[in-house]
Order: structure tokens, then sequence, then C-alpha cells
């Protein structure tokens, strides 16, 4: 099945055009990004359940002109007085920026907008409409899950899941543009929680994916994985700080990717003069076994699309080609101040917000070494599972994982001790030069939670890889 | 707003709503070095509504619920379709039974904000005059500045009779301070949230930001050091409380979280050092937070929930207080946290730890882990302060809170009032 337009969107799009038509007059780029995107989160744990809207359910429109130095964007919600918006949106472009100038602030300069023909549509692939699944059906399967798991240890005093349901449409319009698409995807979280005499520890796992109710048939087979992870933590003992041998399963891997070279790629980034990347173009960064992607057409799965929120067409950009630095991933404003091609990489959180440089599906390509072989290879170190967060420092290319738990091996054998909560520290050309083995593939690429920028403008994005051996200093 | 509530009113399928309204105007720039490079408005308006249905099973009453966003492009017949699907969703969700808020008659003055007195686009441009007239040192400057100003109008309404509005201004600025060092450049960032304009605060505050990048273009890597003190400063002494605050939390109690009462000592039982004293404040002056009401029409006065390590009060909304039978507090969203007897000399005496600046530290309250990397700390050996970076710390609360030492001096930041330093032992200290 195709996920289709919304109808809503279709309907105003003859509005939209009027209203650029007339923008145009008087000024000489004119845009109009329209949003309609639905979508439900249900939940189920132990005790209660819920069936809400999901938190990226929006409908809305944002302008952007040129104002004859830069750009200026106006957002709003309601068509029902198109003079309103023509006469809000020229407000803000000459009025407020007139006033501001008169107050002796500086405007920077930007090209304008080469405004390609284009008309193009994409609407993505899934088998099972999710909305025409019923919230009783959805919610019993949910509450199964919770009793599977919850049956598992006396010890487990919640198990929760969590599905979601969007499907995004968009239209993007200018002069020359007419672009529309239709995205669906879904993700599920397990989240198992228990409590001993040392106190509460938990685990979640998350899958995703453009698919639709289908991707409840993994579900069950998940289960195991985060309980047993539960019971593991249960008798997790603290690290000693220091620098060991670490594996970082898929999951961490993608963390790294994400956190460590993605947010340094951003390429508005570089205009600020804010990372270090902009200085290691075509210089070794990472070991010459590294490899890492970053684009809409990437790979599949919740950062895919056909264009981004400026218009601009998505792409498949090589960050890292054998550990050299190649490309970093832009928006369109960025990429018109640094004159570079942009990648299609400038979102939005929303209609209501800025669009900024960001990521879409991140990872570190498989390699070719067993994952048997790279943990013999460890003489004392940590299988580094699961993440909870991450955050970035792209000027400095500092990095802050905290880690599910490390699982200890000496040389080359489990011994059994865990330890948890794991933060894994430092610099990062330093870890990423020390990778030294990198597993075979299926790549493991997931995009359940959201990526935020500084502390905010939240989108969603795919992250992952396979197995990487490398060098890292634990806390 | 008139006819949804007629429609709601009249559906058959929906025993009970809950509507918010909020209309949001804003006013943005964007700034990289002293240069505009985006200016941006928003006019949105923002309708949800939570229908509930309320069913026995086996003599027991349950409620469900479902919350659906409504456009202000749809037609009432479009609402009408939404609402229908969600008071079906409600039918199948099954929680324990509450009941909704009713009308209070609490005496809730407007919240007073500079902002409101005219045009915000003039307000916002005396805030940049603000933070950029502090940009006159010479070893570190603004890099790039990001300056919100929303101003938010809510109504909210139920079936009970609930009838509230209220607007606030939520300000922001995003700060990112370059500094020049001896072998590279570095960054510090800062998000100063105010729902006033307070001229004198911006400028400290960009102030001291300049400041902190200056030491950090100059910090070595963290050493390597054993049994020296923590000293938390800065944003990591707000979300410190988190943990206390979830132990004294109704949501947390009925999900299992903790099995804490009013009465119970939460800090162990052999404090040498600072007893913890939480208070939940509606309203502080310059917070985003501030408001009279919860989300669900609460109307909500100022609470102990811990005093000197021992729960005074359980903080629960509506839903929460019913099934705990515990009174209702509702969700409060500014922290009053009582300083200690120890004075900023007496803390910074000896060898120590000063942390000012995480990349993001974190306090998990369902574990009482916490810790993270930091980006700027000074250390003190004895006889010369160091600035450091590039180490991390990490441990558990439970093992350092009755150690644990408050200054009597005190910060200010948005919603939160607290010790400005925090003095922990058997921290670890991951260095280089």
């Amino acid at each position: 099945m195709k996920a289709k337009l919304s109808k809503f969107l279709q309907n105003q799009k003859s509005v939209l055009k009027s209203i650029i038509d007339e923008l145009s007059k008087d000024f000489k780029y004119v845009s109009i990004l329209a949003t309609d995107t639905v979508g439900t989160s249900y939940g189920v744990t132990s005790k209660t359940s819920s069936a809400n809207d999901s938190n990226w359910k929006e409908r809305g429109f944002v302008i952007r002109v040129y104002n004859g130095f830069n750009y200026s964007e106006y957002s709003f919600n309601t068509l029902k007085d198109t003079e309103y918006i023509k006469t809000r949106i020229t407000e803000i472009a000459k009025n407020d920026v007139a006033l501001l100038m008169k107050k002796g602030i500086k405007l920077m300069e930007f090209p304008l907008i080469e405004d390609d023909n284009l008309i193009q549509e994409y609407y993505s692939d899934f088998k099972v409409d999710p909305f025409t699944v019923s919230a009783e059906e959805k919610l019993a399967k949910m509450s199964a899950l919770v009793q599977i798991g919850l049956a598992k240890d006396e010890r487990f005093i919640d198990f929760r899941v969590s599905f979601e349901e969007v499907q995004i449409s968009k239209l993007f319009l200018s002069t020359n543009k007419d672009l529309s698409q239709s995205i669906l995807y879904t993700n599920v979280a397990l989240v198992c929680i228990g409590k001993d005499e040392n106190g509460v520890k938990y685990d979640f796992i998350g899958f995703s994916g453009l698919e639709g109710f289908e991707i409840f048939e993994q579900a069950n087979s998940k289960i195991d994985g985060v309980t047993k992870s539960v019971q593991e933590l249960f008798g997790s003992t603290h690290i000693i700080p220091g620098e060991y041998e670490i594996i970082c399963d898929p999951s961490v891997s993608g963390l790294i990717a994400h956190e460590a070279f993605g947010h340094g790629v951003e390429m508005d980034m570089f205009v600020k003069n804010r990372a270090k990347g902009e200085e290691y173009i075509n210089k070794a960064v990472a070991s010459n076994i590294c490899n890492m992607r970053d684009g809409a057409l990437s790979e599949v799965e919740v950062g895919t699309y056909l264009f981004d929120d400026e218009g601009t067409l998505g792409t498949d950009t090589l960050v890292i080609d054998n550990g050299i630095l190649k490309s970093g991933i832009s928006d369109l404003l960025s990429a018109l101040k640094l004159n570079t091609i942009p990648t299609g990489n400038g979102r939005r959180e929303s209609f209501e917000r800025k669009a900024y440089a960001r990521m879409t599906n991140t990872f570190f390509e498989a390699g070719n070494e067993s994952l048997e072989d790279m943990i013999k290879s460890i003489k004392k170190g940590y299988i580094l599972e699961g993440y909870f967060s991450g955050m970035e420092d792209p000027k400095n290319w500092g990095i802050q994982c905290v880690i599910a738990k490390g699982r200890e091996v000496i040389n080359g054998e489990f011994t059994g001790n865990i330890v948890s909560p794991v933060t894994l520290t430092g610099y990062v050309p330093d870890l990423l030069k020390s990778i030294d083995m990198v597993s075979e593939g299926p790549l493991q690429i997931s995009g359940n939670g959201a990526c935020g920028k500084g502390h905010k403008e939240w989108v969603k994005t795919s992250t992952g890889g396979t197995y990487i051996k490398a060098i890292g200093r634990l806390s | 707003m008139k006819n949804l509530i007629t429609l709601l009113d009249q559906k058959s399928n929906v025993d009970e709503y809950l509507i918010t309204e909020t209309k949001t105007s804003s006013t943005e720039l964007f700034f990289i070095k002293d240069e505009l490079q985006m200016n941006r408005g928003k006019d949105v308006e923002h309708i949800t509504v939570t229908v509930y249905r309320n069913f026995e099973e086996d003599g027991k009453k349950f409620k469900g619920s479902s919350k659906t966003k409504l456009s202000p492009t749809m037609t009432l017949d479009e609402m009408e379709a939404l609402i229908d699907i969600a008071a079906l969703a409600a039918s199948f969700v099954k929680n324990e039974y509450y009941s909704l808020q009713v009308p209070s008659d609490g005496y809730a003055p407007s919240i007073p904000s500079k902002f409101s007195d005219g045009d915000v686009i003039k307000s916002i441009s005396e805030l940049v005059k603000d933070v950029y007239s502090q940009n006159q040192e010479t070893s570190s400057f603004i890099n790039s500045v990001e300056f919100f100003i929303d101003r938010i109008e809510t109504r909210l309404i139920n079936s009970n009779g609930v009838d509230i509005s209220q607007s606030n201004f939520k300000g922001l600025i995003e700060l990112i301070i370059e500094a020049t060092g001896e072998k590279e450049s570095i960054e510090l960032f800062d998000m100063l949230y105010f729902s006033d304009h307070i001229s004198d605060d911006i400028k400290d505050a960009v102030k001291q930001s300049l400041k902190f990048a200056t030491l950090r273009a100059n910090a070595i890597p963290m050493p390597n050091v054993e049994n020296i003190p923590v000293i938390l400063n800065g944003a990591a002494t707000q979300e410190f409380w988190d943990y206390y605050k979830f132990c004294a939390s109704g949501g947390s109690k009925y999900n299992r979280l903790h099995e804490n009462n009013v009465g119970d000592n939460v800090q162990g039982d052999n404090v040498q050092g600072s007893k913890v004293t939480i208070t939940l404040a509606p309203t502080l002056p310059n917070s985003t937070t501030s408001s009279y009401y919860d989300t669900e029409g609460t109307f909500l006065k100022e609470v102990t929930i811990i005093k000197d390590g021992e729960i005074k009060a359980i903080v629960a909304g509506k839903r929460y207080s019913d099934y705990l039978n515990i009174p209702t507090t509702g969700d409060i969203r500014n922290t009053v946290v009582e300083g200690g007897i120890y004075s900023e000399a007496e803390l910074k005496d000896g060898p120590y730890l000063e942390l000012l600046k995480f990349s993001a530290f974190q306090m998990n309250p369902m574990t009482g882990n916490f810790g993270g990397e930091f980006r700027l700390g000074i250390y003190f050996d004895g006889t010369t302060k160091t600035p450091v970076t590039l180490g991390s710390i990490a441990a558990d609360i439970k093992d350092v809170q009755e150690n644990m030492q408050l200054s009597k001096e005190l910060v200010k930041d948005n919603n939160f009032i607290g010790p400005k330093f925090i003095k922990l032992y058997d921290v670890r200290i991951a260095g280089n």
C-alpha cells in the first residue's frame, strides 16, 4: 500500500499558490511549506492504558520570503483570512526588519535562492494501514505483551508497551516548485522495570520503520532481550573509571555516529564557525576502516523523505570515507552562504519552527569482522549495550554517551560481570581513530526517539550500524 | 469555542471532556556573531479536546480517555468526526476511575511582565541590546544567539464547569559564547529562560557566560585525582533535585516505582551534612512556568513536599490523588530548595573539584544515578586553582546524600531557587 497525501492539503493548494503569486509581486522569493501530519500514540502499562493524538500531529503553514538582505518567515495555522497572512509576512519582512535596522542591528546578507523548476511526489510503502486497525485490537495486543513481559520475573514491577503511528503529509510550493510527499512510519517501545533490594533497574528496546501495523510482528521476539537485560542489571556494579577496550553494539555505534560526527558536520555550524569538522574536510578523522553515511536516501527509516522542509531533494551523503571526512550535511541557507550544494538536510521540528541543518538516517557502514573474533581479541574491556542519551560538542569534538550497561570481557571471555550505567566520554577523533574492527552486516538501524539541536528543535532521526571495536574512556 | 462546547455537551458518546485552547504569538530573531541572519513571526491557535468515557465492569468503576488535537482550519463537522474517533478509542482505554476537577474560587491575579507593555518587536530589540552590551571582552565573544518571545493565552474548560483563562510570556535566549585559547577555540552553550524583561539579569548571565568561556579556553584536561569532594555549581544544581521530587511523586507511587509515604525519611538515617527541604511554588517572579492553575484546572497552592529529609506531602494531580486518596496538590512547576548552613568559603576550604558546566548533567530520578561529562570545572589541589575540562563524574545519590553539604548562598534561575553550591563526597571522577 502507499501512504496518501492529505486531502486537506490537496484542497488548499490553489489558495496557497494564489498567496505565493500575490506575495511574489513584492518579494523576489516566496515559498510555502504546508504540513498535515496525523498520528496516534498508544500506551499500556501494568496498571494504565492510553490512546492520544501523537505529539507529532500538526497542520499548518510557513511562508519564507526574501526581504532584500536575507530571509524572513511567518508560521500560521489558519487560512480564514489570506489578506491578514499577506499583511503579517509583509510586516515581518519589511516593517520589523526596518525597525531593527533603525535600532542599529546589522543584517547578514544572503544570496537569492535559485528557484529551479521541479515537480515531484513521493508516497511511502507499507503493508497494513495502522489507521484501519481498531484501537481495541491495538490495546489488546499491547496488553498481551505487557502480561508476557511481567510474567518473566517476579521482581518486575512494570512492563510498558508503547506504539505510535504517524502519517506525514507535506507540500512545498514556490513560484517554480511543486513538491508533495506522504510518509507513514510506526514505532514500538518495550520498557521493563524491575526492583530488588538495591533499587530500581530498567531497560528498553525500540524499533521503528516506514512500516504499517506489521511492525508488531517483531514485538514478541524482542521481549526476552529486554527482560533478560533487566535481570542482568539486578546484579550490576559500578565501573571503575578508566580507559578500556570496548565493543559497541549497533545502537551504541549509531549513537556515536550521531553524536560524534552527525552533529559535528551539520553545516549551519560551519557558517557560525561552531564546528571543528569544517577544518577537517578531506583529512583523516577516523581509522581507515570507518565509513559513515547520513541522508534521507541513505536508508529507508524514519529519516527518509523526498524533499526537506526547504524544498531541497533528499540525498545520500558519504560523510566519512575510509576514515577521511568527505562532506558535511547542509540546509539550503547554509549552502547558499558557504557556496556549496545543499544536501537536503534542512529540517524543522514543525511548521512553527525555523529550519536547521539536521540529520536524517545516520550510521556506520558494516565491516568484515565476525563479532566472535572481535570479542576474542579483547584483553580487558566491555561490550556496551543499549543507551539512554547522548550529547554533542561540535566545536570541540567532545562526546558524552550514557549507556545502559557494559558486559565485562577478559582475555576474550565473558566474565559474567555487568556494570551499569556507563558513561562513554572523550575526544571524538581519538575514539574514531581507535576503531580497529567493524563487524559484518546486516545493518541494524532504528529511530524510536527524537534528536534535538542543543536542547530544542526535536526531529525524528534514525541511527545504527553494526558492532565496532575501539578504545573508550568509561565512567 | 461556543459551538465546540455545545457539540460536546450534546454528544452521547462523550461522558466528560476537557478543552485546552492556546493562542501563541511569537517574535524570533536569529543572530550569527552580531548580524541578524533571520527574523520570524508566528500566530497559531491550538485546540486539544480530551474526551472521557466512564464504565463499570464487575461492579468496579473505570474511566477511559483520549486526547485529540483540533485545527482551526476544521469545520464543526470535521471536529465532530475526530471527537467520535477519540470517544471510541476512549471506550477501550481502561484506567481506574477518577473524577475531573471542579471550579475553584481561588484568587488568580494576572502575572506581571514588562513584555505586555508594548510592541514585542521593540521589546526583543531591547533584549538584543542587553545581550550585545556585554560583548566587550577580548578573550571571549558572542558566537551566535537566538531570541524568542512568546505571548501565550490559554483557556481551560471542562464539563464540570471549570473555565479558566490566563496569559503569560515565555522568553528564551539561546546563547553560544566562543573563546580562543592557546591551542584552540572553544564554545559554551546557555539557555536563558524568562517571562519578564529584567535587564540586569540578562546582562549578568551573559557576562558570566563570557567569563566561563575564557576559563574553558584555558582549561587543561582533568587529571586523575582520588578522594576529593565535588562541588556542583550552575545548571546541575537544579536537575539534582529531580530525585527527591520523584520520591514524593504520586504518579510514581501509584505505578509502584517507589513506596514512600508522608512521614518517610528519604535522605537516610545518618545525615551528617545538610538536610533536604523542598517547596513547590505556583508562582515565582520572572518564571516561565508560573501559573495559578495546572493543566487539569486545579488551583495551585504552595506546598512543602520534603522537610529535613522527610516527606511532608505526596505531589499528585487530580487523577493520582483520587487513586491514592490523598489531597490534590496539582502539577506545580516552580521549585524552591532551602539553603544549608555552609558559606561558599567554608565549602571551598581544602581541595575540591567545582563543576561549572556539563555537556548534559543527568540525574536519573528512578535509579538515583547521576553525573555526566563536564566542560568546565575548577580543580583546587589545596594551593592552586586550575580550570579543567574533559572529565566526568558519576555517583548514586543514595551513596552521597547523607554527607552532602548545601550552601547558604542561593541562586535564582527561571523556575528554581536553591543552594548555589552542593558539595558531595565519594563521587567517582574520571580524568585523563
